[in-house]
């Protein structure tokens, strides 16, 4: 051992070394992360909805996803197109309006909602005056 | 001849007097006194013994209101263990020939999330199992409970059959416009933001229709006490999920919620009403689940 200065070097400063770490572990600063949440949060996948508001007869359309600007239709159509680009693993729901004229009478609203051209969701609303629904998407 | 008109007469004079007695219904639920008022119109009269703004949880009856349950004829209760004391009074009631309509018996019930024993103090004065009692946060299950209602009326008074049928078909068609109205107001609120934290967990049922979680401070009664340790966590899972806004009831405000507020950075998010109506607009279920949904989405979205 006395002939190698330089291994000795080594033991005394591995010994020290491992002599701190029960210090730094005591030491070292409190982790400023949140304990993590029950249910983790899964990272985003976005996709876009394609969504067609289809009627019966001319009305004022709107179709609105939370946090996102709502697509309206410019005064009384037949039809509105729509994309949205939303969390696939957790999909907005879609608030749907049809402002039909009240002597149309009974009026249907149809909602069909597509990835890539794949069917999603497909509802067909009724009534008189305003119709107005929620379509729910289903998690792919 | 004379006769048989003035009997014939007086026997109009009864039938008639025996129509304006209304029915006497007494109610432990204000959420049933006011479909019990809805549904019944004039010819109930309506009792309720259980205000708005009182503690449901906690709420003993008085010998008054013993005496006022026993005098009427259909007592409404919300059942699930929500009243403690109902067992108790029970055959006393039927004894008295009081019909007795527990909500609970009709509804889909749900499990509360009773997680914490240790330093959770289960000697309270109202007995709860697991089952989560506040049933009347989910309209359907509403909507069972006035067709409960409106057949107790028929039975005790046939005469009001028609009244009854038609006044329940109006209040389902305006429970299912509520429905609608409460799913599209919650469109506007991202589902990542679909947090609830509150002060005792009575929302169980608003959560499970809508898509929320709940992160509840006391147990599914008010007199149920967090451990330090819950309070902890909680506060960590309020961090981590970013939430929002934290809310108070119109019943409880626990200290422990501003210490929650003020150590998160959530905002209050305003008042819940979570053990029955409130007053003023919130005086009806329709305007109680109006004004809470209205204040979810304010504050949240
Ligand atoms: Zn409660």
């Amino acid at each position: 051992m006395r002939g190698f200065p330089l291994l000795r070097l080594f033991l005394v400063a591995a010994g020290l070394a491992l002599l701190g770490v029960p210090v730094w572990l005591l030491t070292r600063p409190a982790p400023s992360a949140p304990p993590p949440a029950s249910a983790p949060i899964e990272p985003q996948k976005m996709a876009v909805y394609e969504v067609l508001l289809t009627t019966s007869a001319p009305a004022r359309l709107a179709v609105r996803v939370a946090n996102q600007p709502s697509v309206e239709s410019e005064g009384p159509a037949t039809s509105l197109s729509a994309s949205f680009t939303m969390n696939a693993a957790e999909p907005e729901d879609l608030a749907v309006f049809g402002n039909f004229d009240p002597a149309a009478g009974n009026c249907a609203l149809r909602v069909e909602v597509r990835i890539a051209g794949k069917p999603l969701a497909d509802s067909t609303f009724w009534g008189t005056g305003l119709v107005e629904d929620v379509v729910t998407i289903p998690k792919p | 001849m004379m006769n048989r008109l003035l009997i014939a007469t007086a026997f109009l004079a009864w039938l008639t007097s025996a129509q304006a007695e209304p029915l006497r219904v007494a109610s432990l639920s204000t959420v049933m006194a006011d479909l019990a008022r809805q549904i019944g119109g004039e010819r109930v009269e309506v009792t309720e013994i259980v205000k708005a703004g009182v503690d449901p949880h906690i709420y003993e009856p008085t010998p008054g209101d013993r005496k006022t349950m026993a005098k009427s004829q259909i007592l409404l209760a919300s059942g699930l263990g929500f009243e403690g004391y109902l067992d108790k009074i029970r055959p006393g009631l039927e004894k008295s020939g009081v019909r007795l309509v527990v909500g609970g018996d009709v509804v889909k019930p749900i499990e509360g999330s009773c997680d914490e024993h240790e330093g959770h103090d289960h000697a309270h004065g109202h007995s709860h199992g697991t089952t989560d009692p506040h049933w009347w946060h989910s309209i359907s299950n509403v909507q069972a409970v006035a067709a409960q209602i409106c057949n107790a009326f028929v039975a005790a008074d046939p005469e009001g059959k028609a009244t009854y049928e038609m006044n329940n078909k109006n209040l389902q068609t305006r429970l299912a416009a509520l429905s609608k109205w409460v799913r599209l107001q919650l469109a506007a609120l991202p589902k990542a933001n679909r947090v609830l934290v509150t002060s005792h967990d009575a929302l169980g049922y608003f959560a499970k229709d809508n898509g929320f979680e709940i992160f509840a401070v006391q147990g599914i009664s008010t007199s149920d006490q967090p451990s330090s340790q819950k309070v902890k966590r909680l506060i960590g899972e309020i961090k981590a999920r970013k939430v929002k806004a934290i809310f108070a009831e119109n019943i409880e405000n626990p200290k422990v919620l501003e210490q929650i507020t003020n150590e998160t950075g959530a905002k209050p998010g305003g008042v819940l009403y979570a053990d029955g109506l409130g007053s003023g607009p919130a005086g009806t279920y329709e305007g109680m689940m109006k004004s809470n949904v209205s204040t979810i989405v304010e504050a949240l979205k």
